[in-house]
């Protein structure tokens, strides 16, 4: 009886994470569409990753804390925001505007934003900070981190991985979402970021790398006890899921749809909403 | 005529125990060094408040990122590194993790200038110029023995990011009393030359004034450890109560004191002569600091020879002979 209910609570948090994920993807080409021109890869990318922090991690009673370090992924955290009710839907609309905290690279002053983290790579550094502070007061709440693939180019991620082990701390989670894109294409042609699983681990981490659409795989990360060191979960992911007309792209680091390409692109979101 | 010198006290590492001090008096600080805890004096405070001190060893960028997330969750940060490391290898992280969203916490910057025999790589002869072109950072540059006691307090009321150059080993004593964010030591008054220095200069200044005052004449002497928020009344209505400025400094004569001294000539409409020492597009070098201060004239005789130029005296006034003596000293 029992595990028939907790059964039942994760096929709900399941589904709640795959709706989320969903409406993040959908916030997100709609504001793509009316500013005309958005990151929405990293959206598309990043929502399941998103949505399962937002859903079964982060829990703001206890005063746990979300640091987003490519600020880029703005707009994943701001239609999180809309999803989780926290943020009406209406405040998309400011996306872009003069003076609007509703950056496209938003900053600490933007919905959901702690730290101004445009210039890549400063978010973990700096969560790892707050959490030291935290474990110095005896404070129990979560940080988690989220970073990205390009990240790992810079020397200042490595930096942090060093004193993440060496401080020894674990109420800290670092989300790694390796979408395989970068300003000039895949960090496979750009600058190799590749063993990356190998790499953190040689740092003294709790590395495990998962689907980064696959909700149960999240959920598993998410919850599962901790290690005896900071857990990194690397998500390989695809900057084009859920439109998937966007994958031939060459640059789909930034996107201005083309003539045409938003009703196929807004078909293909349609196709693949959750029931 | 050689000039009968004033002798200055020197004083053995003051910061080491005033940061203890401070330390009791505030629980919440923190003390961060990067590597260089005895070379910036940390170790004292590392003793006495272990669990409050965060080494993040030689990782520049990580160490602004952490500081800046301490003070998320309420605590000061004193972060500790040479000058050079903080402004050059770290700027990027001052600016976006600290000074935009305006974290309060204290960048103290070793080695300012010329005071190091380790080279070009460790001479901070910039990081005042850098630190001008951070917006909100507060800026000040402590070589006297007691505003290097008093500048934790000095800052105490500062809610925003400072960036402290200042000077370690022996140091001197140039005037009494705690320092005072935003205000100019008054070291002499007069009205024929308005002598304006700050760092290690000072002490060269301090020199030269002495000498100048014997020869007969007379100066108004203002030794700066504050550069943001500058002093600005008590600058201008020195410059415009004397008849020409000398403004020396151990740094860069581009974005330092000096170009801070001339935009207040330009911002207040002042008209008198100005002479600026202190490097001149150049790196500073290998050598002993009085080696260094006298090759790039920023030494006690450069600014003498800058004055006479400066209010149309003949030359040959001298510096007096206890000054060299004591220079030796650094």
């Amino acid at each position: 009886m029992t595990s028939t209910i907790m059964g039942d609570q994760v096929q709900r948090d399941q589904m709640r994470i795959a709706r989320m994920a969903w409406g993040i993807r959908r916030h997100a080409f709609d504001v793509t569409v009316r500013a005309n021109g958005c990151y929405l890869g990293q959206a598309l990318s990043a929502a399941e990753l998103f949505a399962a922090i937002h859903t079964v991690g982060l829990d703001r009673s206890r005063g746990d804390m979300f640091v987003l370090s490519p600020a880029h992924y703005s707009i994943a955290v701001y239609a999180t925001l809309v999803e989780l009710g926290e943020l009406p839907v209406a405040a998309l609309e400011e996306f872009g505007k003069d003076g609007s905290p509703i950056e496209m690279i938003g900053g600490h002053d933007s919905p959901g934003m702690e730290f101004t983290t445009g210039s890549l790579a400063q978010g973990l550094s700096q969560g790892i900070g707050v959490a030291l502070g935290r474990r110095l007061r005896g404070n129990a709440a979560h940080v988690w981190v989220m970073i990205s693939d390009g990240e790992l180019e810079e020397g200042q991620t490595w930096e942090a991985f060093m004193s993440l082990a060496h401080y020894g701390l674990t109420n800290i989670t670092v989300f790694l979402d390796n979408n395989d894109s970068q300003v000039d294409g895949s960090p496979t042609k750009v600058m190799g970021v590749e063993p990356i699983h190998d790499r953190i681990a040689a740092f003294g981490l709790d590395v495990r790398r998962i689907d980064g659409h696959d909700v149960k795989a999240l959920m598993a990360a998410i919850q599962d006890p901790p290690g005896a060191t900071a857990r990194v979960v690397v998500c390989d992911t695809d900057i084009a899921r859920g439109i998937p007309c966007l994958a031939n792209r060459e640059h789909p680091h930034w996107i201005r749809f083309r003539p045409g390409e938003a009703e196929v692109a807004l078909a293909e979101l349609l196709a693949g909403e959750p029931v | 005529m050689i000039a009968v010198q004033q002798e200055i006290v020197m004083v053995p590492c003051p910061y080491g125990e005033a940061l203890v001090d401070y330390g009791r008096r505030h629980p919440d600080m923190l003390c961060l060094s990067g590597d260089l805890s005895y070379y910036t004096e940390t170790e004292p405070f590392r003793a006495e408040f272990p669990g409050r001190f965060i080494n993040v060893g030689m990782a520049e960028a990580n160490l602004m990122g952490i500081a800046a997330g301490l003070t998320r969750e309420g605590w000061r940060p004193v972060v500790h590194t040479f000058g050079t490391f903080a402004t050059r290898r770290a700027l990027d992280q001052v600016h976006m993790s600290i000074a935009v969203a305006r974290a309060p916490l204290r960048i103290m910057g070793f080695l300012p200038g010329l005071t190091t025999q380790a080279g070009v790589t460790h001479q901070a002869i910039d990081d005042v110029a850098i630190m001008r072109a951070v917006p909100g950072m507060i800026i000040l540059d402590v070589v006297d023995a007691a505003e290097i006691a008093s500048v934790h307090d000095a800052l105490n009321a500062i809610d925003g990011p400072a960036y402290v150059r200042i000077a370690r080993g022996e140091v001197p004593v140039l005037a009494e009393g705690p320092m005072v964010v935003g205000k100019a030591r008054v070291l002499g008054t007069g009205d024929d030359l308005c002598l304006i220095s700050s760092s290690v200069a000072s002490t060269e200044a301090v020199d030269a004034a002495t000498a100048l005052r014997q020869a007969g004449v007379s100066v108004q002497h203002l030794h700066i450890n504050s550069i943001r928020p500058l002093d600005g009344d008590v600058i201008a209505n020195a410059i415009a109560s004397t008849k020409a400025t000398v403004v020396v400094e151990n740094h860069l004569v581009t974005g330092g004191l000096g170009s801070a001294v001339c935009e207040l000539f330009v911002d207040r409409g002042l008209a008198r002569p100005v002479v600026r020492l202190g490097l001149q597009d150049s790196y500073g070098g290998p050598g002993s600091l009085h080696y260094l201060l006298t090759k790039h004239g920023i030494d006690a005789q450069s600014i003498i020879r800058a004055a006479e130029g400066a209010l149309g005296l003949v030359p040959g006034i001298q510096v007096g002979a206890q000054a060299s003596a004591r220079r030796s000293l650094w």
